[in-house]
């Protein structure tokens, strides 16, 4: 991938989340703030973006979302990967998504 | 019994038509997730009569009549106690998140925990009363929620479980747990 790959790619991950995003926002924002891990304020911005803004905002070199995921044990979980006892994925994923529900700092 | 019923219309203030649709908007969402008659009395002002009829016309049936049951103790076996800890995991990050009656937190709180348990390919354990139960317990200090020593995660718990024993069944499982027969419950391997 060279450096133009690079940019366009990012810019339609970009655009792809934003539009996500803001069409969360706006058919219900409480649930989209626990789907998408934001809190109230930037929904509230994000909501309110007109289509220029967002296309504008989208065309960096940056990533605009970020991983939930941060520690090794919610990875593990996701990917069924090095559990010591628990080797049943929807067992895991439950165990993984009550860590993830759990992390109300994001919204505060 | 009519002029009981005429006295007491007096005797109310005047009602706002508009509350009295949104009420009736809410109970009707409420029936529809699976309420039983108390949560609808509990959680709208409608009479009921009146919430026996709408329940009739929407779910189509009379209402399951008895008690709700009323024990802390089904929140806490292993099966249960990891779909009551998702549920109130997702209800309190809600709460936390913006500011809404606890009704509506309830309500979002339900289908997301709905979505979860079907993505996962799980039956959803917790009914909608239940969980309702769940959030009365949680209100009462009957339950409470303690972190796992173990995983960080916080689980649904008697209130004074010790935080730095206190291990999940997630962590370390029972030793029954994950031997219920069904294709559609929580196992182990």
């Amino acid at each position: 991938m060279n450096t133009e790959q690079i940019i366009a790619e990012v810019r339609e991950a970009n655009l792809t989340y934003l539009m996500l995003a803001q069409s969360l926002i706006r058919q219900d924002k409480a649930e989209s703030l626990f789907r998408l891990g934001i809190n109230e304020e930037a929904a509230d911005i994000l909501g309110a973006l007109s289509p220029a803004q967002i296309l504008k905002l989208a065309s960096g070199n940056m990533l605009l979302c970020h991983f939930r995921v941060e520690d090794s044990l919610v990875w593990n979980l996701l990917t069924n990967h090095d559990i010591k006892k628990v080797g049943n994925p929807a067992t895991n994923t439950l165990h993984a998504n009550i860590l993830m529900a759990g992390r109300v700092a994001e919204v505060l | 019994m009519t002029a009981v019923v005429a006295t007491t219309k007096v005797s109310k203030p005047a009602k706002s038509v508009l509350q009295d649709s949104q009420q009736i908007e809410r109970a009707a969402a409420l029936i529809r997730m699976g309420a039983r008659m108390q949560v609808l009395e509990s959680e709208t002002d409608l009479s009921y009569e009146r919430l026996l009829r709408l329940y009739k016309e929407v779910s189509g049936k009379s209402p399951s009549k008895g008690q709700l049951p009323f024990s802390t103790d089904w929140f806490l076996s292993w099966q249960e106690n990891i779909h009551s800890s998702l549920f109130l995991n997702i209800y309190e990050y809600l709460s936390k998140s913006m500011d809404m009656e606890s009704i509506d937190i309830l309500t979002k709180a339900y289908r997301l925990y709905s979505e979860q348990i079907f993505a996962a390919e799980v039956d959803p354990l917790l009914s909608f009363t239940r969980a309702w139960r769940l959030v009365k317990f949680v209100d009462a200090n009957m339950l409470n929620m303690t972190q796992c020593s173990s995983c960080g995660g916080k689980f649904v718990t008697e209130l004074y479980e010790n935080p730095r024993q206190y291990v999940c069944g997630l962590c370390s499982p029972p030793a029954r747990a994950g031997k219920c027969k069904g294709e559609r419950t929580l196992m182990l391997h």
